[in-house]
This record gives structure tokens, C-alpha cells and sequence, in this order.
């Protein structure tokens, strides 16, 4: 049981649950005033903060790490409208942009208390367009897994499954993707400041789901020789994105030879998976062959099955 | 005495006439559905009346919703059907939800969900009123209109929460959700 609020006038709350008080209530005066708890708004916004609180204290002691992994995950979300388009111009045409190192900035008090938890001292992303953040691939890969179900729809191959077996497949290849990638700069030489944040990489390999998506949405809409022409061209722009990318993310080291060379063939074999990958994601034999408009006729939408089953009856 | 019979009058709501809890219920609903028909009369009862969140309205309009689908769904598909309509519903409006405290904006919970709950009322209309006649572009348009009104409220509705360079970003996954519902409607 949590302490009474500070500085609260009635004698017999409780934090407005109606839970009755062991030591000192007045019978029936302190029985009226705990009727009225329930339409006390001041008394109502306090109880609301001892929940939140007791909320925040059960779940700190029953999952250590929940809030402030809510707090790093604050970081990545930390974007505007402004940056989001500037992303997807980067993602779409990685080529014409020349400054992919991200913004850092000293955090002072770092020195002064070495057992402060490590912040991330990197702009966010609202401030630096090379900065990762997790919107982006969240909602690309959302927009990817309804474009599948869309596509299924329209070949008439549509069961709810097929939304949850996109949704383990991506998060397999993620999964595949980022193990691969950890392993390897395991075998690089260089202290802590060589591995970028697991989360970082998350997003720099959930970028490509940006590109899978509009793949497949020009895929939908254009037919299936434009959809493997772009799908090329956007596994060239991935690579290269994850190459410049992870290029700056993994600093080369200062003295070794060895050193360089191991990095290099790092960076070549991130972008050489993105290729695989986008090719596994973006695989798929329900589209047609039929340039504008790309939707099949019109029985692909079951409207005709009514019928057939009215038929199969007699 | 006044004071004894006002809190009796509050502590007896459970011995009432199930009638009398119904229609209060449904008097909340529908002061609820005031904003989702009208979302811009910006008001200070709707705004005030949209903080004093509850879940039923949304559960009915699931409810409704699922059911109209897995009755016109074919036989082997209509409990997945259900099923299907029932989960997207609420873990797309959490899904949401998260998506909007994530990017900064201070609402809770319950109230953004039931907000998104209840704007699915024109979508449910299209489906029901999509039942009387199956020719596809009848439900194609029903279904257009549907969603066009259906987010006209949620617009309204995150604007306030988050700050005009993030609005965009807010609307983004609520668009997609009742797209997926939408489109559930069409196929189905």
C-alpha cells in the first residue's frame, strides 16, 4: 500500500479506490467523505498519479530494463515530417547525397559521473538527417505486410494467415540479418566504439523495407517487368546506402593494415546481403503480368464465388 | 440527509433497472459519435467529452463490424474471420497508440483507442449497408466514403496531440489501419 499524497485534506482517503483506511476514520462523517471521492477531480488526478507511479514502480521490479529501453526507444522516434521526407529522398536516391556522417555532440556530464548509464551522444534525428530511427522501417514494414494481404487479395489467394506469415518472415530475415552482421564485426579488430548499437542497426536494416514497399506498390500498380527493373535498381540503392552507411558507423581503425582490409570486406558483404534480402522480401508470383491498370479482372475479387457456391448446392 | 441519500443514489447503480444502465450507456455512445460525425465543431463538450474515455463503444462497433463479415464470408472462413476482424481492430489501435506516444505526443492509453474505436462507426455503416446489394463497385464506393469519413475525426484528433511537424507522421499509421479495415470490408 502506497502512502497517502502529500498535503491532501481528507481525513479518510485512500487514493480514491474506496478501500477502506485501518487507523483513525470517523464512522459515518469519513464513510460520506470517501462516497464523494469519486467525484472529487482533484482527489481523482492524484489517485491517478499514485497508480502511474505504483504502475511504474511494479513494472521496474518486474522487468528491469522496461523503462529505459522505453526511454532509448524515445531517441528513434524522435522525428518531424521534415526529416522524413529528406529520409526517403536519401533511401530512394543515395547517390546524390555527400554528408553521411552523423552529427555527435560531447556530452559534458559524462565526465563528471562515470556511473551514469551510457547516453547516446549522437544527434537525433530530428536534427540530423544521417541519424537512424525506427519510424521509418515500423511503418514500411507495416505498409509491406498490408501490401502483401493486398496482393494476395487480388489473386484470390487471401487467407489471415498470410498476414501473420509475412509479419514471422520479416521479422526472420531481420533477425538472420542483424546476427549476421553482429557476428562479423566480432571478427573486426577495434574496441567498443566499432560495434553501433544494436538498435541502430535494426534501423539501418529496416530501411530497405521503405524500398520493398514502394517496390511492391509499383509492382501492384504497373506490372511485373517494371516491378523486377525497379526492384534492381532499388537493391543497387540499398547497397550502396548500407555501405555508406555502415562505412561511417564501423570507423576505420587507426594503425592496422589487417585491419582495413577485414573492414572492407565487411562493408561489401553488408551490401552484397542487401541484395539477397530485398530479392527473398520482394519475391512473390501473384503479380501480373499486365502493365496499367495492374489489377486482374474483376472475378479475382470473389465477387463471382456467391454464385458458385449457390451452384454447387443442387 | 441530503447527504446520505446523494450517496446511496451513487453507491446503488447496481441495483438500478438493467434499462436504465443501457440507455446511459448508450447516452454516452452516441455524445461520443457527436464528435466522430462532426469532428470539426470544436466545441469544449466534445473535447471535454472525449477525455472521459470508455471501451464500449469501440467493443460494439467490433463486435458489429465482425460479425456483418464472418456472416458474409464463405462457411469455411467465417470464424477465422471473426477472428481476424476482432484482432486487427484492437491491436491496430494499440498498435497506433504507441506509434503516437512514441513520436511525443501525452495521451493515454485508453483514451487514443477509444477514439480510434469509435471512428470506425462509418466503416461499419459501409459494411452493413454493403450487405444489402453485392455488386462490387457498390461496395467499392460505400467503402471509399466510409473511409473518407472515417478519418476526418482522427485527423482532428492527433493534431492536438502532437506538434504540426509531426502531424503527418501521426495520421500515417491510422490511414493504413482503416485501410486494412477498408479493405477487409471490400474483400470480404
Amino acid at each position: 500500500m502506497y502512502p497517502p499524497p502529500p498535503g491532501s485534506s481528507h481525513g479518510g482517503d485512500a487514493g480514491g479506490y474506496g478501500q477502506q483506511q485501518q487507523s483513525g476514520m470517523p464512522n459515518m462523517a469519513g464513510f460520506q467523505n470517501m462516497a464523494n471521492l469519486a467525484e472529487n477531480p482533484m482527489l481523482q488526478s492524484v489517485a491517478k498519479e499514485n497508480f502511474l507511479q505504483m504502475q511504474a514502480q511494479l513494472t521496474n521490479k518486474y522487468m528491469p530494463g522496461a523503462s529505459s529501453f522505453w526511454n532509448s526507444l524515445r531517441y528513434y522516434f524522435h522525428v518531424d515530417n521534415r526529416y522524413v521526407i529528406r529520409k526517403l529522398g536519401l533511401l530512394i536516391f543515395p547517390w546524390r547525397h555527400r554528408q553521411w556522417a552523423r552529427i555527435r555532440f560531447n556530452d559534458e556530464s559524462m565526465n563528471n559521473d562515470p556511473s551514469a548509464p551510457r547516453t547516446i551522444d549522437f544527434a537525433p534525428p530530428i536534427g540530423d538527417v544521417n541519424a537512424p530511427d525506427l519510424y521509418l522501417p515500423t511503418m514500411a514494414s507495416i505498409t509491406y505486410i498490408l501490401f502483401i494481404g493486398l496482393l494476395k487479395g487480388t489473386t484470390k489467394s487471401f487467407n489471415p494467415d498470410v498476414l501473420q506469415n509475412t509479419f514471422s518472415t520479416c521479422t526472420l530475415v531481420l533477425m538472420v540479418e542483424i546476427g549476421a552482421m553482429k557476428g562479423s564485426l566480432y571478427s573486426l579488430p577495434g574496441g567498443a566504439d566499432v560495434k553501433p548499437a544494436l538498435l541502430d542497426m535494426v534501423a539501418f536494416a529496416g530501411y530497405k523495407y521503405v524500398l520493398v514497399a514502394l517496390n511492391l506498390f509499383i509492382g501492384i500498380s504497373l506490372g511485373r517487368t517494371v516491378y523486377n527493373v525497379v526492384m534492381f535498381y532499388l537493391c543497387l540503392c540499398m547497397a550502396f546506402f548500407v555501405y555508406r552507411t555502415m562505412e561511417q558507423a564501423v570507423p576505420a581503425p587507426a594503425y592496422e593494415d589487417t585491419g582495413h582490409k577485414r573492414r572492407l570486406y565487411f562493408l561489401v558483404a553488408c551490401a552484397a546481403l542487401q541484395f539477397l534480402t530485398i530479392f527473398f522480401l520482394g519475391f512473390t508470383r501473384d503479380l501480373g503480368e499486365t502493365t496499367f491498370p495492374g489489377f486482374p479482372s474483376m472475378p479475382a475479387f470473389g465477387a463471382d464465388d456467391e454464385y458458385a457456391d449457390d451452384e454447387a448446392d443442387v | 440527509m441530503t447527504e446520505t441519500s446523494q450517496h446511496d443514489a451513487e453507491l446503488m447503480t447496481l441495483d438500478e433497472p438493467v434499462l436504465e444502465t443501457i440507455k446511459r450507456d448508450l447516452k454516452m455512445i452516441g455524445a461520443k459519435l457527436k464528435f466522430v460525425f462532426m469532428p470539426t465543431a470544436k466545441s469544449e463538450d466534445t473535447i471535454a467529452e472525449l477525455r472521459k474515455w470508455d471501451l464500449w463503444g469501440p467493443l460494439l462497433f467490433c463486435l458489429i463490424l465482425s460479425v456483418v463479415l464472418s456472416v458474409s464470408a464463405s462457411e469455411d472462413q467465417g470464424s477465422t474471420v471473426f477472428a481476424c476482424v476482432f484482432v486487427v481492430v484492437w491491436v491496430g489501435a494499440f498498435i497506433v497508440t504507441l506509434n503516437v506516444q512514441l513520436l511525443g505526443g501525452k495521451v493515454p492509453n485508453f483514451q487514443s483507442v477509444c477514439v480510434l474505436g469509435y471512428c470506425i462507426c462509418p466503416l461499419v455503416l459501409a459494411a452493413v449497408l454493403g450487405m444489402l446489394w453485392n455488386n462490387i463497385f457498390f461496395k467499392l464506393a460505400l467503402v471509399a466514403a466510409g473511409y473518407a469519413w472515417a478519418m476526418r475525426a482522427p485527423v482532428v484528433f492527433m493534431a492536438q496531440l502532437v506538434s504540426e511537424e509531426k502531424k503527418a507522421l501521426a495520421v500515417f499509421p491510422v490511414g493504413l489501419f482503416y485501410l486494412v479495415i477498408a479493405w477487409m470490408i471490400v474483400i470480404i
